[in-house]
């Protein structure tokens, strides 16, 4: 209930939606660094993957010579050579959309 | 790639099954990690804070992880030398201290400007301001006030100027001048001091009795006191200026065969140890047979304790080879005569006294030895005073 409320007021609002849903921010810059907001913990981690996982779902990134350079509760930064990021599972989390508020 | 560290983060190395969880428990712990690197599969190293090291040692227990320090944090690594070494440390921070306080010290007063005793009476004062050799500068109160307080208690000062240059106070004292009181000179004559010609007179005050080219002898009325006439007749302090021609005949005698002695250029040194007043050669053995003719040169040193000779001393002779060569050219024993003679009448003249001409009267070789009579004819000040006594 409190998530669709959520969901209405960003949509109602023009709120970015990273501020009141739990979705992840992600800032990449070039292709070797990668900032993650909102994450909710780390899942798997070696040189060439990394699993996150988030609020709902998770995010897979593959790359070479990854580098967790900082991680706090709620935020991380990737080092390396990023080739792909990806929200496996099919699902369509880390964010609303039509579907769903079509609901409402 | 450059690992960064913060001074106080520590590598740790970790090595277990479940690593992930092990960073998630931090996480949830709010333990930042920083730079985390897979090293192997169930292998990583990572930098944390060194007051999360017992925590983050709990939690890897908690997985089954096994976890090491590899490297300590910078500052554990300079304070565990510091630590282990600590005379070092102290002597650092004596060292600082010291420095410090050193240069906070006042280690020179310069006063410029001053007469004795006022410099002594400023002294004083600085003295009992604070202001004195091995004072503390940050005792002091600032410079104006200092300034102002030594105009206001010191007196026959027009100012008093400071500046501190490192630890070292600058005082200049501009001192009060009264008029100096000209002393009022007697009534007097000036008269010749000696038989010449009159080259140039001048009188500032007084009446000149004597005219250019006038021969005076000593003790000749040149510029009398006693100015007006009849009933405005006074004595003065006569002063003027007066020069005459006066003669002068210097004899002077040099031998013509002159022995120089000259250095080849050619040494040896001989050092020797004295001991009890023996002298023990240690070096440089036969080197005053080296050569036929020569100088030496002798050198001592005596170490001393506080004042107490020590009875060993070292002895340095160097011998310089040396050659006589004489000089019998004439004309060069005359120029050297001559020469002799300038300098002879030089020591007997004032420095402002001019020679006007030289002549060589007589030149005669006898005995080896060369004579020779000048005549100088000179321009000097010959006047010199005499008081007027007055009577009735």
């Amino acid at each position: 209930m409190l998530d669709q409320w959520k969901r209405w007021l960003t949509e109602k609002l023009t709120l970015p939606e990273d501020v009141l849903l739990d979705t992840p921010r992600l800032t990449m810059i070039g292709q070797h660094q990668l900032h993650v907001e909102n994450h909710r913990g780390v899942l798997f981690f070696s040189k060439e993957t990394i699993r996150l996982k988030l609020a709902e779902g998770e995010l897979l990134i593959k790359g070479e010579q990854f580098i967790i350079k900082k991680i706090y509760p709620e935020e991380l930064l990737i080092e390396g050579k990023i080739r792909e990021v990806a929200y496996p599972g099919g699902k369509t989390e880390g964010g609303w959309n039509e579907e769903k508020t079509s609901l409402f | 790639m450059k690992k960064k560290r913060h001074f106080s983060e520590v590598r740790i190395y970790i090595q277990g099954p479940h690593i992930e969880q092990v960073i998630n428990h931090c996480l949830s712990d709010s333990i930042v990690l920083h730079h985390i690197e897979k090293s192997k599969n169930e292998a990583a190293v990572f930098h944390a804070s060194t007051r999360h090291i017992s925590d983050i040692e709990s939690i890897a227990q908690k997985y089954h992880c096994e976890m090491e320090v590899t490297d300590p944090s910078f500052y554990e690594k300079s304070f565990g030398y510091l630590k282990r070494r600590w005379g070092v440390t102290v002597g650092i921070l004596l060292f600082v201290i010291i420095t410090v306080v050193l240069s906070q010290m006042i280690w020179n007063i310069e006063i410029e400007g001053a007469d004795p005793p006022l410099e002594n009476k400023l002294r004083n004062h600085l003295q009992d301001m604070g202001v004195k050799i091995g004072g503390f500068q940050f005792l002091l109160p600032d410079s104006k006030t200092i300034q102002s307080a030594l105009m206001n208690e010191i007196e026959g000062t027009t100012w008093i100027g400071m500046n501190k240059n490192g630890t070292t106070y600058h005082f200049e004292v501009v001192e009060q001048t009264l008029p100096e009181e000209t002393e009022t000179a007697q009534p007097r004559h000036l008269v010749a001091s000696k038989t010449a010609v009159i080259h140039q007179i001048y009188a500032e005050k007084g009446q000149p009795v004597v005219q250019q080219n006038d021969l005076v002898h000593e003790n000749e009325l040149l510029i009398s006191g006693f100015i007006g006439e009849g009933e405005y007749a006074r004595a003065v302090a006569a002063t003027g200026k007066v020069l005459g021609e006066t003669w002068y005949k210097v004899t002077v005698a040099v031998p013509e065969n002159l022995l120089l002695q000259t250095l080849t250029g050619e040494s040896e040194t001989e050092y020797e140890i004295t001991i009890f007043g023996k002298d023990i050669p240690v070096w440089g053995f036969g080197a005053d047979d080296q050569f036929s003719q020569s100088v030496v040169k002798e050198s001592r040193y005596r170490p001393s304790i506080r004042g107490w000779q020590l009875p060993i001393a070292l002895k340095i002779n160097e011998y310089q080879e040396s050659r006589k060569t004489k000089n019998t050219s004439e004309k060069s024993t005359v120029e050297k005569a001559k020469r002799a003679a300038d300098n002879k009448i030089q020591q007997s003249l004032s420095p402002e006294a001019e020679i006007l001409s030289e002549k060589i009267l007589h030149e005669d070789t006898q005995n080896g030895k060369v004579k020779l009579v000048i005549h100088y004819q000179v321009i000097e000040d010959i006047k010199s005073e005499t008081p007027i006594i007055q009577g009735e």
